[in-house]
């Protein structure tokens, strides 16, 4: 049972060894700063020699000289020094320690090699726990450890496990603008004494996460991983973006945390039978966080798309099929009613529904999500909502959005409903527009996708997942 | 459809400047839709695959797709090999930067021993990465420096192109706000003769409007100054690969005089 970690996660006092005077380059004084920023409500201590106040703060020459014993040491002097503070920690019984510093194994050189090692060495005959070196550390903005990523943040259903900063930063920061909170990120860097496994099995049995997001690029211990994810994977879902399948990606990985990555025929068998949901992109694994954050399980794979025009339309089934979702045709029954209401010409009757009236009446589009809700087929419903603006012939509307969403809400989640905002291009003010109703809609518990692909791959996503899980009860596996 | 017609059209067209078609109703459930849209049948899948391919049509499938790879066109060169240099942005990007762009097709060549040695006299040894792909602070904030990067790639010749990550300094990361550098860094790429293609991608995914605004107006500034931006690498790699093909073909046709 990993169950020693949370006190990373919930520290009251931190020390941070290594904060220079002035900023030169990231280290000890930009932590300092966002924790600042950030108003971390607990006591922040700094370690500088050669300084007595910085930003405020008394600064103290080590660690031995502080009035108490930290929570959590924050380590960001150079690599060359890092021994002697982790034996000072030792000392002082100091035993929860991330290591924000560069230049060990991932740099090649054998001195960097001696270094990791001796972080190891410390570390087991002094029973510390230590996430790093080279990494960003954890993250829980719950308890105001913001020292990175979104920044004050929002708690929520996402733990996040990473051997990359500026990617674990990038997601919390993605997932907080559409209304997604984080319980807890950690960037493990080269994973010397902490690896991803202990963190996969600790946020395994964390009840305050419902979705963990997994960047890995290597691991040490292949069985133990699959042992792991194949039971998280029976409670809850494991998104994963693997680095370094190819070749080049492999190399590239190995000099940015020192580990070898696997091969890729290898794991991608590993997600399939683990269950765990397999990602390649930052958008791609936002957008099944996003869906698996907020959706019921979708019953069948058949998706009912309400549509924006004609064109789009034809594209949106083809896009839905290609990404391995069902089309279906509506009942006789259903089509009756949607003959009562959908104008013969200049829209579509069936599935796709080409229908104007969905766009501009709330109450319109309820009463098609009840026709679809009595549906069998239709597991889900991918509704496209237009921004009314100068290229189409659209008056500008008042907005509808709170009322479409309790229209959904009215509904009670039976059915996954995602929402398609289109505003790609150059133009700032339509940017803007579009990230603003996808936040909205994210706000009001609803996935909202740029485009149908990418709201299909994240529907796709989950009715797999859910449906694994259904056969795997079936066969009580 | 004629098809027939279409095929000599295109095939003729396709040799003198890029089509690049959407076609809709590929799928069973497409076509019925497209029955209902504008009367017609959609053809079988496999033959507009079949025409596309050998008439040289570029074939996209969504409209951001169309629109990444129409950037491309109208602004780059021809590729000379397949083989990107990547310009990176952070170590876990620069990974995965890799893995996509060979995904789609690209290659991510080593540089020479002559590059390797020129770069590791300017790149930091801890925190980034000298190599293909190239993870380097200096290349965000000074145009000079990315500069005399894009010098070493162009007489590379294993390098037919190249993809430049622009973040965006905001909170989240640990940047500095920083003059605007696009105009300089845009005068840097145009300074060099559009020898090889450079394009840039620009991420600002998510709901905050604000980071949103300014993702769209620098890739507009971008385009504006006649260099393709686009807002994942993912979509950077497809657009290159698109042209690759394209002008690939063309010399294997002129080779056989087709």
């Amino acid at each position: 049972m990993r169950n020693d970690l949370e006190p990373f996660f919930r520290p009251r006092h931190i020390a941070i060894v290594g904060v220079t005077r002035s900023e030169s380059s990231f280290g000890g004084l930009s932590f300092l700063q966002k924790l600042q920023e950030s108003s971390f409500p607990g006591t922040l201590y700094c370690i500088n020699p050669r300084a007595t106040e910085i930003r405020g703060l008394p600064a103290y020459p080590n660690l031995s000289s502080l009035p108490l014993v930290p929570d959590l040491a924050m380590v960001c002097v150079a690599a060359a020094h890092v021994p002697t503070v982790l034996e000072e920690c030792g000392r002082i019984g100091l035993r929860y320690i991330h290591i924000l510093t560069s230049g060990f194994k991932e740099i090649g050189t054998e001195q960097g090699r001696q270094l990791e090692e001796q972080i190891a060495s410390i570390a087991k005959g002094k029973g510390l726990l230590i996430i790093g070196p080279n990494c960003m550390g954890p993250y829980c903005p719950a308890s105001g450890l913001t020292a990175w990523g979104a920044i004050p943040g929002a708690p929520g259903p996402l733990g996040v496990i990473s051997q990359s900063g500026s990617i674990t930063q990038r997601l919390t920061e993605y997932a907080y603008s559409l209304g997604i909170g984080t319980d807890k990120a950690v960037s493990v860097g080269n994973g010397t004494v902490l690896d991803t496994l202990d963190f996969l099995e600790f946020m395994g049995q964390d009840e305050g996460i419902r979705v963990i997001a997994l960047y890995i690029e290597n691991m040490r211990d292949g069985r133990r991983f699959f042992e792991l994810a194949r039971e998280i994977s029976k409670r809850k879902p494991i998104i994963a973006w693997k680095g370094g399948k190819t070749e080049v990606g492999a190399r590239t990985a190995a000099s940015h945390t020192g580990g070898m990555a696997g091969e890729q025929v290898i794991w991608e068998a590993v997600f399939r039978q683990t269950g765990v949901i397999q990602v390649n992109s930052l958008d791609e694994w936002m957008d099944a966080v996003f869906a698996f954050a907020f959706l019921p399980p979708p019953s069948t794979r058949g998706v009912f798309l309400i549509g924006g025009g004609g064109g789009s339309s034809v594209v949106s089934s083809d896009t839905c099929i290609h990404e391995g979702l069902d089309v279906p045709s509506p009942s006789s029954a259903t089509m009756e009613k949607l003959r009562e209401t959908v104008p013969a010409a200049g829209s579509i009757a069936g599935n796709p529904l080409d229908d104007w009236q969905t766009f501009v009446s709330p109450d319109y589009l309820g009463t098609i999500l009840d026709l679809v809700c009595r549906e069998p087929a239709m597991g889900m419903v991918i509704v496209t909502r237009l921004i009314a603006r100068k290229a189409f012939h659209m008056s500008s509307q008042p907005d509808s959005i709170p009322a479409t969403i309790e229209q959904v809400k009215q509904r009670g989640n039976r059915k996954p409903v995602v929402f398609v905002v289109d505003s790609e291009g150059g133009d700032s003010d339509l940017a803007a527009q579009g990230a603003s109703l996808r936040a909205e809609f994210g706000r009001g518990g609803i996935p909202a996708y740029p485009s149908v692909k990418r709201a299909a791959r994240a529907l796709i996503h989950l009715y797999r997942y859910y449906n694994r899980l259904d056969q795997i009860k079936t066969l009580d596996w | 459809m004629d098809g027939r017609r279409f095929f000599e059209l295109a095939r003729e067209i396709s040799k003198r400047k890029p089509i690049i078609a959407w076609k809709g109703g590929k799928t069973e459930v497409g076509a019925r839709t497209a029955a209902s849209h504008t009367g017609g049948m959609a053809g079988e899948q496999v033959i507009w695959e079949a025409v596309f391919r050998q008439t040289g049509v570029i074939q996209v499938n969504s409209l951001d797709e169309w629109m990444d790879a129409v950037f491309a066109f109208a602004f780059l060169p021809p590729p000379s090999t397949r083989g990107v240099f990547l310009i990176g942005g952070g170590g876990g990007s620069s990974v995965v930067s890799s893995d996509t762009c060979i995904h789609e097709g690209l290659d991510v060549p080593s540089p020479s021993s002559a590059t390797m040695e020129k770069l590791r006299e300017t790149v930091p040894a801890a925190g980034s990465i000298a190599g293909n792909p190239l993870d380097d602070w200096q290349t965000f904030v000074s145009p000079d420096y990315l500069g005399t990067i894009l010098d070493l790639v162009c007489r590379e010749p294993a390098m037919g192109m190249v993809i430049v990550t622009r973040l965006i300094a905001r909170k989240a990361f640990h940047m500095s706000s920083q003059p605007d550098s696009i105009p300089a860094t845009i005068e840097q790429v145009k300074q060099r003769g559009n020898r090889k293609p450079v394009v840039f991608v620009v991420d600002s995914e998510g709901g905050d409007s604000d980071l949103a605004a300014q993702g769209a107006s620098l890739r507009a500034e971008f385009g504006r100054g006649g260099i393709p931006a686009y807002p994942s690498v993912k979509r950077a790699a497809r657009a290159l690969i698109h042209l690759y093909r394209y002008y690939n073909r063309l010399d294997q046709i002129k080779t056989l005089d087709w």
